[in-house]
């Protein structure tokens, strides 16, 4: 018998399987669609460019479902389990910022994939907009945007849904805002940090994205504070 | 081991209706406790609140001198099972016994194979597939095998049908004798389940209407049988709480102990007397429209 509390690792590891599974899913299935719409972009478009730039929109909304599923889903089993409600927190806060980079890491890693796909067609990536490969610091910089967009959507999902769990319907429905406000906020800094990075620098991009990161940490705050105390009701 | 609870002025709102008015009792560890109430009277409220699924609203309630609310030292010594589950819808049945062996530190794997077995869970089956009784079955497998030192059953097993019930009150009683533990145990089949009950709780809107050890209130009704006018005479000035009439025979209920005086007086008059089942009492104590209790 082993009658020491749950820890925050076994939790996370939990988790980490779990949602691990079911990313891998998303992302085969992700790897699959490009192959297709890749193939006929090559084959039929007049002028192709990336087609993993238009992708790259699906994993954000999959994470801000992550993070509803962390309190819909996972916290009336965990506290059912004897799990606290504050280790659940520090491991879906775990999880959130792992998750978020790994999928950047992906979506980057996909990119570099097309580049050598197109190079090795004498194609250009990028014609329109700025290259998310150029550089070393330029994959570093877009890794650390993505991150943090995805962040953003991960912590946005898991605040919404914590706002219905103890609100309901009204309440939860006007706490959307606040809560999808630093994953807009990620979405126009990228835009403009696109068009900014390529006339002054990346200098203004670090800054969108270290502002972003600020506002997810309100959002943790205020997220942990609905969940700290959440009465788990019969289904 | 097992753990004592003990709930102090306790009261949980809901808004502006309370569920939970000012209750206070007093639980020793290692025994079973039957805990009844009418529909909506707080059983589930109470219950949640020593698991710590819910923060009372006013009050104290301490599991073997601790606090349970977010005290993951304690909360990992009870286990809750309520007949909604809470068990991922879509795993398998065998997930979901595996999630539990993870997070249940006194999780028994060789009890939890012998209760699917006993109970037939299909161990491939994911949850949302399964029967109202067999999600119960499992309900009862994940309780009974998380050998947690304060087990609490709500109503988790009214989606049985009879055999299962019977075979739940069998293994628990056999497990509680191995592995003395705290059980609380709330329901509505109070008849089925009283002899399991060391002691009963009875609680009617959110309040303590009664803690007694459940010989003591056994002793607190009399069924009185015996010639129809003998039967009424001798209990013209008592709290009758049910008349039943077979031909010249009759049966009365009665709430009250009877007195030694009083029980030579039935002797002599011929009637006889019997214990009152539980569920009697229950409806007695809990009656609203009767007012004084």
């Amino acid at each position: 018998m082993n009658p020491n509390p749950v820890t925050v690792r076994q939790v996370s590891a939990r988790l980490a399987r779990s949602y691990g599974f079911v990313a891998g899913a998303f992302w085969a299935i992700m790897i699959v669609l490009l192959v297709v719409v890749e193939t006929l972009v090559l084959v039929f478009a007049d002028d192709p460019s990336s087609v993993w730039q238009g992708f790259r929109w699906a994993p954000q909304y999959f994470l801000l479902f992550m993070g509803v599923m962390l309190v819909t889903t996972y916290l009336p089993i965990q506290v059912a389990h004897g799990i606290t409600r504050s280790i659940a927190i520090r491991a879906g806060s775990l999880i959130a910022v792992v998750i978020s980079v790994a999928f950047a890491v992906v979506l980057e890693l996909g990119f570099l994939a097309e580049r050598g796909l197109y190079n090795a067609l004498g194609l250009v990536q990028f014609p329109d907009s700025i290259d998310l490969v150029a550089s070393p610091e330029r994959i570093l910089l877009s890794i650390t945007e993505f991150s943090v967009l995805y962040l953003a959507y991960f912590v946005g999902g898991w605040a919404i849904a914590a706002g219905f769990y103890r609100f309901g319907g009204w309440i939860g429905t006007l706490m959307i805002a606040p809560a999808a406000a630093p994953a807009l906020l990620a979405e126009m800094s990228q835009w403009n940090g696109a068009i900014l990075g390529e006339a002054h620098g990346h200098g203004q991009a670090w800054l969108a994205a270290a502002v972003v990161t600020a506002l997810v940490a309100l959002l943790w705050i205020y997220t942990r504070a609905l969940v700290r105390t959440a009465p788990i009701s019969a289904k | 081991m097992s753990l004592g609870i003990t709930v102090s002025g306790l009261s949980l709102d809901y808004g502006d209706t309370r569920a939970i008015d000012d209750l206070s009792f007093e639980l020793d560890g290692g025994k079973i406790y039957g805990l009844l109430g009418r529909n909506g009277s707080g059983k589930t409220s109470l219950l949640s609140m020593i698991a710590a699924f819910r923060r009372q609203t006013a009050g104290q309630i301490t599991v073997d001198g601790n606090e349970p609310f977010e005290n993951a030292a304690v909360t990992s010594q009870i286990c809750l099972i309520r007949e909604s589950g809470d068990v991922f819808e879509t795993d398998t049945v065998k997930n979901v016994l595996k999630f539990a062996a993870d997070f249940r530190p006194y999780w028994d794997a060789d009890l939890a194979a012998r209760l699917v077995d006993r109970f037939e869970l299909p161990l491939k089956k994911r949850v949302q597939a399964l029967s109202r009784g067999k999600r119960s079955a499992l309900g009862v497998t994940l309780g009974m095998a998380s050998r947690a030192p304060l087990t609490l059953f709500d109503e988790v097993h009214l989606g049985m049908d009879a055999p299962s019930r019977y075979a739940f009150y069998e293994e628990l009683l056999n497990d509680y004798l191995e592995h003395p533990r705290t059980i609380v145990l709330s329901t509505h089949l109070i008849e089925e389940v009283a002899s399991l009950f060391e002691e009963v709780i009875i609680i009617d809107r959110g309040r303590l209407i009664l803690h007694e050890p459940a010989d003591e209130v056994r002793a607190r009704g009399v069924a009185i049988t015996g010639r129809a006018d003998a039967v009424a005479s001798f209990t013209q000035s008592m709290d009758v709480l049910s008349t039943k009439q077979l031909g010249g025979t009759s049966q009365a209920t009665v709430y009250g102990a009877l007195s030694d005086e009083r029980r030579r007086d039935a002797a002599e008059a011929g009637l006889e007397l019997g214990p009152v089942p539980l569920q009697d009492l229950f409806v007695h104590l809990t009656d609203n429209k009767r007012g004084d209790r």
